[in-house]
């Protein structure tokens, strides 16, 4: 039976190589249909999205990240990885998943798909270091939508 | 000779800025006075002019990520007065249905995500577990409605603006698309799930809010005016009508006031200590002329909501205080009755026969060079004014914002709660989370981070006239 699969593409477009995921998602719709993968974009992860990972076999987050090399592509499970203490407006990856989990009874298996950011300053632009590696980012997901391997480090 | 003290909470939390509060001690430890201070400037006013007016729904839509669509609806209607249109009847009910979803999810989020663990959890609970989280782990139902009423507003909202957060589908002259069958039908069957919901969180709320009286009794509970948008039959509306004000015995003090003509009886004051400016009623000066708006006020100035459930829950509230509920802890009841209404009134347009028109938009070049644009939004009565040149550029800009209308109760109210709560030299969670539990019942955009999990960004000090920390608490 064909996993059903949640793709969160999350970051704030208008911040340069932060709305990476956006572009990424863009990409993904050409290539997948609704039937392969549910695809939302948002600015940040809020409560309510709980329900709909809640609700399906796999997540895949897709964020901008910072520290690596710019352009790095990285695919892992380790929600620990990922700092933050979230709020009333938006959660972690980890607390999304603990609050679907507690809520509706269901941890989909989950990956984080990033990508290292360059530019982080207003503009809706990427920069060309991460625009060159979207191809890459793009493909790892759609491995992952398929089978639960991670075909970047 | 005793000191005199000032307990300064600093940061409170942010309105997309930082905002603190002061507290003045007589030198016998009792609050003499409270401050309100919000150190967040935007400056939208002055960076919008010289844009072309058609831009300003998108550019005024990025003032605020969670109420986006309320300013996107008082600058399209600004801009609607500009070209000197009116919109064809189906935009104006897609605006209508856009304008109370968001109003659904706004109200979820204050209610559920920021006043429900003080609610249920109380005001004296840890502050690492007044959260969503605390919430869930006492009460998981009451945690999972919340999510899906504001799941329920945001998917209205994405279905008709394209996205849930910033969407650009209002604009100048109607809407830029018509609703599809297919989202229609959809929405509609979430109807009945919002309904239930709605009715179970006001039955909760009521069971609640029964242990919560000597809150009740000084969270705001003073005399002040009331001001909110009423149609011309008296009822509830979030989009267009006249504005009323109404006083502390529900008496009319001005009614059928046109929006557009807001200077001639709204003034607005400027404090040194803080950039929020403070509105008042102009006929009775400042700061006489204290008026509330937003859930309380709206429903304090209406004749009736219009729709059933809404109404039905309208006379329960209107038994909680006589003549009129004053306390602003009734905001959070206020909130849940006019999330009834939402729920109601958005089926009610979504099954009208013209709902699915195609002719959405009015097109137009401007005719006027001067334009006004009144709405409710979640937190109160929302006013966009512009002025353009006879290239279409902005020239001047005036926003009166809700929390600006609400700044002097606010005040107000902060120092009600500390006479009430903070005595002497030391500072307790419980006495603090009261003083922000007050903030929070207006819902000003600064409750959004009050209630960080587990790490609430919040200092308060004790300092006396030397400048000498007496007391600290910190909440990292």
């Amino acid at each position: 039976m064909t996993p059903r699969v949640l793709i969160l593409a999350y970051g704030n477009p208008l911040r340069s190589d932060d709305g990476v995921a956006w572009r990424a998602a863009e990409l993904l719709r050409a290539k997948l249909s609704l039937a392969d993968a549910e695809i939302v974009c948002t600015h940040q992860l809020t409560p309510e999205l709980a329900e709909s990972a809640a609700h399906v076999d796999r997540v895949i987050f897709i964020d901008a990240a910072n520290g690596d090399k710019p352009g790095q592509v990285r695919c892992h499970n380790d929600l620990d990885q990922i700092a933050g203490s979230g709020s009333s407006h938006w959660l972690t990856p980890a607390q999304l998943l603990d609050l679907g989990e507690v809520l509706y009874g269901n941890r989909p298996q989950h990956f984080v798909v990033s990508i290292a950011g360059e530019n982080f300053e207003h503009g809706d632009t990427l920069s060309a270091v991460v625009e060159s590696a979207l191809p890459q980012l793009v493909q790892t997901v759609l491995t992952l939508v398929t089978s639960p391997v991670c075909s970047a480090t | 000779m005793a000191e005199r003290k000032t307990i300064l909470i600093d940061p409170v939390t942010r309105i997309e800025g930082h905002s603190k509060i002061t507290l003045h001690m007589d030198e016998n430890g009792n609050v003499e006075d409270a401050r309100f201070h919000v150190t967040q400037f935007r400056g939208f006013e002055k960076f919008t002019e010289g844009r072309p007016f058609s831009e300003m729904p998108s550019l005024m839509a990025r003032i605020c990520g969670i109420c986006p669509v309320s300013h996107l609806i008082a600058s399209a209607k600004a801009c609607d007065a500009l070209l000197a249109v009116r919109i064809p009847p189906t935009a104006e009910k897609l605006r209508r249905i856009f304008g109370i979803a968001q109003v659904v999810q706004s109200h979820a989020l204050s209610l559920f995500h920021l006043s429900s663990p003080d609610i249920l959890l109380g005001m004296d609970a840890d502050p690492a577990e007044t959260n969503i989280f605390g919430v869930l782990a006492k009460n998981p139902s009451l945690a999972r409605d919340g999510i899906m009423l504001r799941k329920f507003g945001q998917q209205i909202i994405e279905r008709l603006g394209g996205k849930r957060i910033h969407p650009a589908w209002v604009v100048p002259g109607g809407v830029s698309e018509p609703l599809s069958q297919q989202d229609r039908d959809a929405i509609l069957k979430t109807i009945p799930d919002a309904l239930d919901i709605a009715v179970r969180s006001l039955n909760w709320l009521k069971q609640a809010s029964e242990t919560l009286s000597e809150e009740i009794s000084v969270f705001g509970n003073f005399p002040s005016l009331f001001m909110g948008l009423v149609r011309k039959d008296g009822s509830l509306t979030f989009y267009d009508g006249t504005l009323r004000f109404v006083d502390e015995n529900g008496i009319e003090v001005a009614g059928n006031l046109d929006p557009s003509r807001y200077l001639e009886f709204l003034g607005e004051k400027v404090e040194p200590w803080s950039y929020l400016k403070s509105a008042y009623y102009l006929p009775r000066g400042f700061p006489g002329g204290i008026y509330r708006v937003g859930p309380l006020a709206r429903l304090n100035v209406v004749t009736h909501c219009g729709t059933p459930l809404a109404d039905k829950a309208l006379a329960e509230f209107r038994q909680l205080q006589q003549p009129v509920p004053l306390s602003s802890f009734y905001y959070h009841y206020a909130r849940v009755v006019e999330i009834l209404y939402c729920v109601e009134r958005i089926e009610q347009l979504l099954n009208d026969p013209e709902i699915l028109d195609t002719h959405v938009r009015a097109v137009a070049n401007p005719n006027a060079m001067e334009g006004v644009g009144v709405a409710e939004a979640p937190r109160g009565t929302l006013i966009h004014h512009y002025k353009i040149d006879e290239n279409g550029l902005i020239q001047w800009v005036n926003l009166i914002i809700a929390t600006g209308q609400n700044n002097l109760a606010m005040n107000r109210s902060v120092l009600q709660v500390a006479k009430h709560y903070v005595k002497g030299d030391k500072i307790t969670h419980g006495m603090l989370n009261r003083v922000e539990a007050v903030i929070r019942a207006y819902d000003p955009c600064l409750s959004c981070s009050t209630h960080a999990l587990g790490q609430m960004a919040l200092e308060v000090q004790l300092v006396n006239t030397a400048g000498e920390i007496v007391d600290r608490v910190a909440r990292n």
